[in-house]
């Protein structure tokens, strides 16, 4: 039917069904910003403005927008100039990878065109409308709070968070021009306006869409397949199963080569293991007709017994899940263990024996899902050599080439891994989930295709965190000294074993390495279940193991009788001082670990400050009597999080100058919203004292940037970092050698300076003339260069974090009021896009702390596959946030830069559970801490 | 083929409905909201306007159109005065701001299970729906027997006009809830209204029972006893035993019935202090 509305200010006609979403409509008249999320109004990131009324638009039939007046992001800047919200997004860091940003400046646009002196809570109700997982809120309500303060024609000074932020020495501060700057994002524009950057944002002629059709059965044997049906339907052109798709092993994981094990999927198998697995993949011209074949195909099940509970799952007569003969390196297949681990030094027994008090107590974590605003998404197609084109969402784009090409029979030379902008990843994008299997429908059909999870799919059939047993013994002496530390956990790998071991690993170092003791134990049963398949997730492991260490010294510290820091401060590791347990965990070879650049103190110092630690903990200031139902808790915890992988971790850069002294840097590092294209280019910049602006960042593209194992390991600032500043230097050398023939003076009389060079005698040339000398008029060349770099270290991060919560002694529900971390990473490279990293770290953990878990019923299906269910925490809801940086130079990592944006996942499960346990003297020890399980802590006594 | 029609008033309304015999859907929004090919079992009605997106007072009632967005029931003055604002909070915990611009008072009656806080308000506000159809202008169904069933049927031919509350200046109105965090879905939520003497004191709760619902064994104990810590204590004695709660993730049924009981009686203990 036809529909006329006013989009933007100006009159449109176009044709929609009531089947259509407006959302849809609107998209294929161009409006991109509008994203593809949830199609069930919970997220706000299809939030449209309709009459002046912020309306979800995923959720609404296509003809109700007949007669009304329509504006999305689009139309906000069609002059080219942002408007004064987008600028303030911009500034302020607010935008991180963009994808929610349209509906963030939306419900700011709605609120500040009836309120232009908005309170903060009037900004966290409009923000609330609109889910975002990267930045924890803060800075998007600054930026809403800066816009209105424009829109009242304010004068505003430059964006600063305030110099308690970051801690940095006015000598430091001079020595850059840089580095230590809150740069604008390279990328922040185009996000803000909305401008179609990410895998969906395409449409090619022919497009065929691709789906999956997933497992009903938590464990099944297929004993036939029958697709005639779907194959017959019109418009459907391809249909795979097990039947006529090569069965070749492979592990899934984004890791270096080769992937660690087991190796334990393939493509389609005849067999599911998880309500969710892949049972067919079908290509059709409409997702209407995916589904219908989909319906269509015929399938007969010998339905197994299912095992979910990972101590089940290894007792004898328990379902064997992977009893394929072509599995490569299970541990024990027979008793679903996918990998053990075994690590130790010292005499424990000994150890314990002499210790004046031993603490031993179990620890659960639980499952939880990476939630990116984006789901998976791919689009493939053969480009005009038939070299096969993929532009996925990844944060791997060269693991996935190297993966697929033996999957699909393509040789790596004839793959193009293209990445667009992410919308997040946080992990759950480490791996090769869809990419082949697009491929596949594109080689079968020849066309390009469009394979995406929805929301329910991206929840049961994706990846997420693991979920853990863990048993911490600790034995102390009377004088709060460390002897010994026992960590014995068994971690549910779910359906396969896909970064079971290297998370598992990173799991017992994150456990065992921030405390010192003469001896240490580490085992680990990684075992197989009947659930959907957990991954990578920012903290890698580092969550679950620091949750519960931390938790134990706090209740070491109580049975003492000792102030939780002072406990853990006479204990943890310090500067020189060699890891141990390190020497024995590592993905491949170990490499000795000591402990370099520190901070540790300082953070502590700080933190305790800024929640004045002293008096917060007294029963007079935890109780209040005119609300006797509610007690109040302050908790800490301190983290310890690695940089980058030592020995494995490689990334690579490429610059090259343009005939403007501009210059293209190309990285194989994948921004997923993190900022690092921003921080490579500052690092270049700094090297040739040249503007940001005057680099263009390309990332990432098989065929154009060099190699980079992707992001993950919070190795980027460092490992690609450090090769953008090697790549950098390596310009800097041609460009005092051109300087030094045009000027006919010695290169070493020469230095950079102000986008050029300047001569001992104050002679100067321009980077333009530079470059126009160089590619133009004598000894004509490029200048161009590039540099790689892996470190023998992963030098650790260390940070604290501080949590102070209400707790409704009737109901159990508990109320966070405030968190408050100090790290140091190092030399901060970009303080704004720092900070951001730390808010959206802690959010995500506060929900993991409180009320993020993937529930499912007696079959193994999970139930809560709606945002609303599941619930990332929403802007109206969060507490007061404090962060603080502490840099203190790492001397391996470049202008002393080291991780950043894992730590902040760590802490705050643990600091929680230490201030529920101090708010009502009852510990939590499974995560999430929902109010059930604090009332019925309390009912026991 | 799925046709999409807008009604310019009611009687337009009806007439289409009148054509289309029974294949047809009223396009009512719930904060919950539908996926869009859920709408698609007949032709679509949306009855946006259709005349029923207005709170009025009429003969010392407020009517409330069935199309009044739920952002209208929290931010309108006239309901904002209702009861200490009760029905106001219940919609503003009901929803996202941009869910609560879209959703409607009739998605709430039409899928009163999830979330249930506007329903626990209407019920303790003794609110009738209003329904109409080609014969009857106004057919009057007490909200208690229209929301007794989880998915609520209206007539063929008739339509879904809104709700009436009885005005009274003096009731006091409490909501109390506990969530795995602020915004999130109540596991369980208590809506209680008294008038100004406290006599006659109504209790709604959602979480210890399939659907919301009032409980009248527990209400009769208050009736004729004045409202103390005593007599509260009485009345939540009886909780329990009208409760039929169902464990989810959310929390289980012990926990749910416990929580009925412990909100209920801070929801009575508000209303005595005020």
């Amino acid at each position: 039917m036809e529909i006329k509305f006013t989009l933007n200010g100006k009159a449109v006609t176009c044709e929609g069904e009531p089947s259509d979403t407006l959302l849809d409509v609107l998209r294929y008249l161009g409006c991109y910003s509008l994203k593809r999320a949830c199609y069930t109004g919970e997220c706000g990131n299809c939030a449209i403005i309709m009459d002046g009324v912020l309306l979800p638009s995923c959720v609404m039939p296509a003809p109700q927008a007949e007669g009304h007046e329509i504006i999305t992001v689009e139309g906000l800047s069609q002059t080219g100039q942002l408007s004064p919200i987008q600028q303030a997004f911009i500034e302020t860091g607010a935008i991180q990878c963009g994808y929610c940003t349209p509906g963030m400046i939306l419900a700011t646009q709605t609120l500040l065109d009836k309120n232009r002196y908005p309170s903060l809570e009037d900004a966290k109700e409009a923000l609330g409308s609109v889910l975002c997982r990267c930045t924890g809120y803060y800075q998007p309500l600054e930026s809403v709070m800066r816009a209105a303060a424009a829109l009242r024609g304010e004068a505003l000074p430059p964006y600063s968070r305030g110099d308690d932020s970051v801690i940095m020495d006015e000598e430091t501060k001079a020595k850059f021009s840089s580095i230590g700057k809150s740069e604008i994002k390279v990328d922040g524009a185009k996000l803000a306006k909305g401008k179609p950057v990410f895998v969906d944002d395409i449409e090619l002629p022919g497009m065929l869409h691709g789906m999956l059709m997933t497992s009903p059965h938590a464990h099944a044997r297929i004993l036939d397949i029958d697709t005639s049906e779907a194959e017959a339907l019109p418009g459907v052109h391809a249909v795979l199963t097990y039947k006529n798709v090569k069965r070749k092993i492979y592990a899934s994981g984004g890791q270096t080569y080769p992937n660690p094990p087991p190796w334990d999927q393939v493509c389609l198998d005849n067999k599911v293991r998880f309500v969710g697995d892949r049972v067919a993949a079908v290509a059709a011209d409409t997702v209407e007709l995916c589904q219908k074949a989909i319906s269509l195909i015929k399938v007969k099940w010998e339905i197994l017994p299912a095992v979910f509970d990972m101590e089940e799952s290894m007792k004898e007569g328990a379902p064997v899940i992977h009893d394929e003969p072509d599995a490569v390196a299970i541990a024990d297949a027979s008793r679903n263990k996918a990998y053990v681990i075994d690590a130790n030094y010292g005499d424990l027994e000994k150890e314990f024996e002499a210790s004046d008090l031993v603490v031993e107590q179990v620890y659960y974590t639980q499952q939880v899902q990476q939630t990116p605003l984006e789901p998976h998404i791919v689009i493939t197609w053969l480009d005009e050599d038939e070299r096969l084109v993929v532009r996925t969402s990844t944060q791997v784009p060269f693991h996935v080439r190297r993966i697929i090409s033996p999957l699909i029979d393509v040789p790596v030379k004839n793959i193009r891994v293209i990445k667009p902008r992410i919308g997040g990843g946080f992990g759950v994008k480490q791996e090769m989930l869809l990419e082949d299997l697009s491929a596949l429908l594109t080689l079968r059909t020849g066309r390009p295709v469009r394979f995406y999870f929805s929301r329910q799919d991206e929840f049961r059939s994706s990846r997420s965190r693991h979920s853990d047993r863990i048993r911490f013994k600790v034995g102390v002496t009377k004088e709060g000294i460390v002897r010994a530390i026992e960590m014995d956990m068994i971690e549910n790998a779910g359906a396969y074993g896909v970064h079971g071991f290297t998370v598992c690993n990173v799991t017992g170092t994150r456990g065992l390495s921030t405390y010192r003791a003469n001896a240490q134990r580490f085992h680990a049963d990684i075992v197989y279940t009947n659930l959907p398949v957990p991954g990578a997730f920012r903290g890698y492991g580092g969550p679950q193991g620091i949750y519960g260490i931390e938790c134990i010294m706090d209740e070491v510290a109580e049975k003492l009788g000792m102030d939780p820091i002072e406990f853990r401060m006479k204990n943890v590791v310090k500067p020189g001082e060699h890891i141990r347990i390190m020497d024995q965990l590592a993905e491949f070879d170990p490499v000795p670990q000591s402990v370099n650049s520190y901070g540790l103190d300082r953070c502590i110092e700080k933190g305790k400050e800024a929640v004045n630690w002293g008096d917060s903990r007294k029963e007079s200031y935890r109780i209040d009597p005119s609300r006797p139902h509610i007690q109040k808790g302050l908790g800490m915890a301190i983290m310890m999080h690695g940089t980058a992988i030592a020995g494995i971790d490689m990334g690579a850069v490429s610059m090259k100058i343009n005939d403007d002294g501009s210059f293209n840097l190309m990285a194989g590092a994948t921004d997923l919203g993190t900022g690092s294209d921003t921080i490579l280019a500052q690092m270049a910049a700094e090297v040739l004292k040249i503007p940001v602006s005057k680099i263009v960042v390309y990332s990432s593209d098989t065929d154009f940037t060099p190699f980079d194992v992707g992001a993950y390991a919070s190795s980027t600032t460092y490992i690609s970092g450090m090769a953008a500043k090697k790549c950098a230097e390596a310009i800097k050398e041609q460009v005092l050698e051109r300087a030094a023939l045009m000027l006919s003076v010695p290169k070493e009389d020469l230095h950079l300076a102000e986008e050029g060079v300047v001569a001992g005698d104050g002679r100067r040339v321009t980077m333009e003339e530079i470059a126009l000398h160089s590619l133009h008029r004598k000894d004509q060349r490029q200048i161009a260069a590039f540099a790689s770099h892996v470190s023998p270290e992963c030098p650790p991060v260390f940070a604290v974090q501080f949590a102070e919560v209400e707790v409704d002694t009737e109901t159990g529900q508990v109320t966070p009021l405030r968190l408050v971390m100090a790290v140091s990473p190092g030399m901060v490279v970009n303080p704004t896009t720092a900070l951001g990293q730390l808010e959206g770290g802690q959010a995500t953990a506060l929900g993991y702390a409180l009320c993020e878990e993937m529930n499912f019923d007696d079959k193994g299906d999970m139930v809560n596959v709606r945002f609303g269910d599941y619930h990332i925490l929403q802007a109206d809801e969060m507490p007061e946030m404090q962060s603080f940086i502490i840099p203190e130079p790492e001397f391996t990592g470049p202008f002393g830069a080291k991780a950043l944006a894992e730590i902040p996942t760590d802490g705050v499960a643990p600091a929680v559970a230490n201030a529920v346990a101090n708010a009502i003297g009852k510990r939590i020890r499974d995560l999430p801490i929902l109010p059930e399980k604090v009332w019925r802590a309390l009912q026991e006594s | 083929m799925v046709n999409y029609y807008r009604p310019a008033g009611i009687a337009e309304a009806l007439s289409l409905m009148a054509s289309h015999g029974g294949n047809y859907v009223l396009m009512y929004q719930p904060p919950r909201a539908k996926h869009v090919k859920e709408w698609l079992s007949g032709d679509i009605i949306d009855l946006s306007e259709a005349g029923l997106d207005q709170v009025s007072v009429k003969n010392n009632e407020l009517v409330i159109g069935s199309m009044v967005s739920i952002e209208t029931l929290y931010r309108a003055d006239a309901i904002r005065g209702l009861a200490d604002g009760l029905l106001s909070q219940a919609a503003k915990v009901s929803a996202t701001q941009a869910m609560r611009n879209l959703a409607t008072l009739g998605g709430v009656l039409m899928n009163p299970v999830f979330p249930a806080e506007i329903i626990l308000a209407l019920l303790v506000l003794d609110a009738q729906v209003l329904v109409t159809d080609s014969a009857t202008p106004e057919i009057r169904i007490p909200i208690e027997k229209f929301v007794a069933e989880a998915n609520p049927k209206l007539p063929r031919g008739s339509l879904l006009a809104g709700v009436a509350i009885p005005l009274n200046e003096k009731l006091k109105g409490v909501l109390e809830r506990v969530a795995r965090t602020r915004s999130d879905t109540s596991i369980v939520s208590v809506a209680v209204t008294a008038d100004g003497t406290l006599n006659n004191p109504k209790i709604a709760i959602f979480g210890a029972s399939p659907l919301p619902k009032r409980y009248h064994a527990a209400e009769s104990l208050l009736a004729s006893n004045p409202l103390t810590e005593a007599s509260i204590e009485q009345c939540l004695e009886r909780i329990p035993e009208d409760t039929q709660a169902v464990s989810n993730y959310r929390g289980s049924a012990e926990y749910r019935q416990a929580m009925a009981v412990v909100l209920t009686r801070r929801a009575l203990l508000s209303l005595k202090k005020s």
